[in-house]
Order: structure tokens, then sequence, then C-alpha cells
């Protein structure tokens, strides 16, 4: 692997004695075909020219959206490229991303990667980020999927099939979906998070699914907090009357 | 009759959710008995059993989308099958409240998933209230109680 990929310290960890994971870090196997879609499909970056950093990809859910930079990179033999990974020379990358999500295929006699994905457990998984392998394609016996499976889960890593459809009965979403439910539930740094308020998402009873309660007590939060704020004059009663009426529109 | 000792819910990148204990364990116990039982579902195959003997006690879990229930119940008095429907009814209620639930509004709202479980099972984990209906009223009067708290404090 020729990686390229460095750390940009001036925005990560300038100022602050803890390094933020805002980066996320993807990497395709040579022989997947579909690395475009994928990346737009996920992130909805394209792939210029084998760009290998998008910066300020905005990350939005219902809840929070984040700002986050996106690291791609490939590697045409896993092994050599789990070694680079894992050496200490890459302690300052794997200190500052978010989660990595390792794209390659499974076909027949997977030993190697077996072994590779192992070492990549014991030295490049933690509970600080997530970890996902997305396979796009598992074409191996059923008892060597759940072997790949229980050698995964024990260092934490999901293994998401890339395929169309699911499971009705379960409810359970896969492949590039699941992917973004893993990138969604990645717990970020609440000073990377903005967060926003879903509207009539939850039944709030006798709010109504069309009053925006919450945007109304936010309002009135911040009215009264720059109210108290205000020196008592002429200036105070004007903004106490304007947000009166601002107010009263809502109800 | 059935009495749950505890309740756990973890993601399928093996991150408990939620838990909620029944009965006394100490907190080496209960991280033991989380860790352990997070690792020892998720190993398991979509089509295995849903109830596995666990220590001195019965283990009953069902998965809903990326989230595992699991409940520890007693070996020889509790009902397995209505465990899973303990189970079920929970999440039908927290699907009613946020419509079409994902581990996203539990991680974001969890004191109302804690909420619903109380309507759901009482202190000592047998359950309490088996209607929907009856559960999502009894939360609403709270949210309605806890808005106009908040307006209350504001305006005041």
């Amino acid at each position: 692997m020729a990686t390229g990929l460095y750390v940009d310290e001036s925005r990560s960890t300038k100022g602050w004695s803890e390094k933020l994971r805002d980066k996320v870090l993807i990497v395709f196997s040579d022989k997947v075909a579909n690395r475009e879609e994928i990346l737009f499909e996920v992130f909805g970056v394209e792939d210029n020219a084998g760009k290998q950093i998008h910066r300020d990809v905005v990350w939005t859910t219902k809840y929070y959206n984040v700002t986050l930079d996106v690291y791609v990179d490939s590697f045409s033999s896993l092994k050599d490229w789990t070694r680079e990974f894992c050496d200490p020379d890459l302690d300052e990358l794997r200190e500052v991303i978010a989660g990595w999500i390792i794209v390659l295929p499974f076909n027949g006699n997977i030993d190697e990667e077996t072994k590779a994905l192992t070492q990549l457990k014991s030295c490049a998984t933690s509970k600080d980020f997530f970890t996902a392998i997305l396979a796009t394609e598992l074409n191996v016996s059923e008892n060597t999927r759940a072997f790949l499976e229980y050698e995964l889960l024990e260092g934490a890593i999901e293994l998401v099939q890339d395929e169309v459809g699911s499971d009705s009965e379960l409810g359970e979403v896969s492949g590039l979906d699941r992917v973004k439910e893993i990138i969604d539930t990645c717990e970020w740094h609440p000073r990377l998070l903005r967060t926003t308020h879903p509207k009539s998402e939850i039944n709030v009873g006798s709010a109504g699914a069309d009053t925006p309660l919450i945007q109304i007590m936010g309002r009135l939060r911040e009215a009264r907090t720059k109210y108290m704020a205000m020196d008592p004059g002429l200036s105070r009663e004007e903004f106490a009357s304007e947000m009166a009426r601002e107010l009263s529109r809502f109800l | 009759m059935t009495q749950i000792k505890y309740m756990l819910l973890v993601s399928r990148q093996g991150k408990v959710r939620l838990m909620r204990w029944y009965s006394a364990y100490d907190s080496k116990e209960r991280s033991k008995i989380s860790r352990e039982l997070a690792t020892m579902v998720l190993a398991r195959k979509a089509k295995m059993c849903n109830i596995l003997e666990y220590q001195d006690h019965k283990v009953v879990y069902k998965r809903y989308a990326s989230l595992y229930f699991i409940c520890g119940i007693s070996s020889d008095s509790d009902n397995e099958l209505l465990t899973l429907e303990v189970i079920h009814r929970y999440v039908e209620a927290m699907d009613s409240y946020f419509n079409n639930v994902c581990e996203l509004d539990i991680i974001f709202n969890f004191t109302k998933a804690y909420e619903i479980l109380n309507e759901v099972l009482v202190c000592d984990g047998s359950m309490t209230e088996t209607s929907k209906q009856a559960i999502l009223r009894s939360v609403m009067t709270m949210d309605s109680l806890e808005t106009s708290d908040n307006l209350d404090q504001v305006l005041s």
C-alpha cells in the first residue's frame, strides 16, 4: 500500500489536548469493481481520479450532523495493507479515526484474509471507534462464514454482506444501509456533534403532530436568557414585546 | 407468570444500549454478565434457539433489526415463551412511540426507552401492563406533564 494518508494536524488536534476522532477510513480491495458507487452511496462523495481524502463531508441523521473527513485507500494484498496499517508509524492516524470500513470480496479459500483480519483485530480495533467489513461477495461455506463472523466478532468487527433486500421478520437492514447505520450509531465526540431537532418524529401526545413545540420551547429559553442578561430599560422591554409577538404567531 | 432478573439491550456491534436489573447483582457481576452475554448472544446464528442456559438461570433473547433484547429468567419458575412475548410487547410499544424505532432513537432518547420499560415491567421484574395503548397513554401523560413543567419553568 502506498497510502499517502496523513493526518491534518491543524484541524483535528490543534488547541486540544484530546484528539477528535473525525475521520472515517474506507479501504477497498483492488478486486472491488463498484468502488465509486459505494463511495457515493455511503458518503455522497465522488471518486475523482482516485482522490484519497474528502474533507468536510457532512454526515446527517435525524438527531445530529457531524462534519468528517473521509480517507479512501486501496490494497491489492490485505496482508500487506494490514501489516502497514498496524505499524507504529500509523499510530497517529489510528488515534484520529472514528472508524474504518474494509470493502473486499470473499471467494473460495479465504485463509489469507482470515489471518490478516485476525492481525487487524489484535492491533487496530478499539471500543473508541467502529469497525466493519463490507463483503461485496461472500462465496464461502456456511462453516467458514460462521468461523469468520466469530473471529471478527471477538474484535467487535461487524461483517456486513453487500446484498439487496432485508430480512423483513427481523426488520434488519443490510449492505450499504447497514454500513450507514453503523456510522450513524458511532459515538462521536460531543464537540463534533451539532444536534438537530427531529420534527414530529416522536408521538409527543397532546402536543400534536404539527406543533413545533420543541422549537417554541427553545426560542422561549433563548429569549428568557437574553432578557435576563439585558440591562433594564426600553430596549429590554422592546425585546420582550418583539419576542411575545414572534411566539404568539406559533400559538 | 414470569419474573425477569434483568434485561439488556445490546447492539450488533456489542455495545450495551440499555440495562435494567430486577435482581440483586453487584457491579462486578453486572459487567461480567453483560460482557459475556453480549459475546455469547451475538455469536449465535439466526436460526439457533432463542433460549439458552447461562450460569444458574436461563437467558431468553430476541433480535430486532440491529438490536438484541436479552432477558435473564429463573430456570424453574419462569416461562420462556412469555418472556419472548414481554420483549415483543416492549418493542411494539417503543415502535409505536418512536414511529418505527431504530437504534439511534434509543441512543438519543434512552430516558424514554427506560420510561416505557418501567410501564411494562415493575421493579421486581414482573409484567405490569400488557396493553400497548395503556403503556403509551401513561408515557404520553408523563410527556405532557414534563412539557407543561418546562413551560412553567420558562415562563416563570
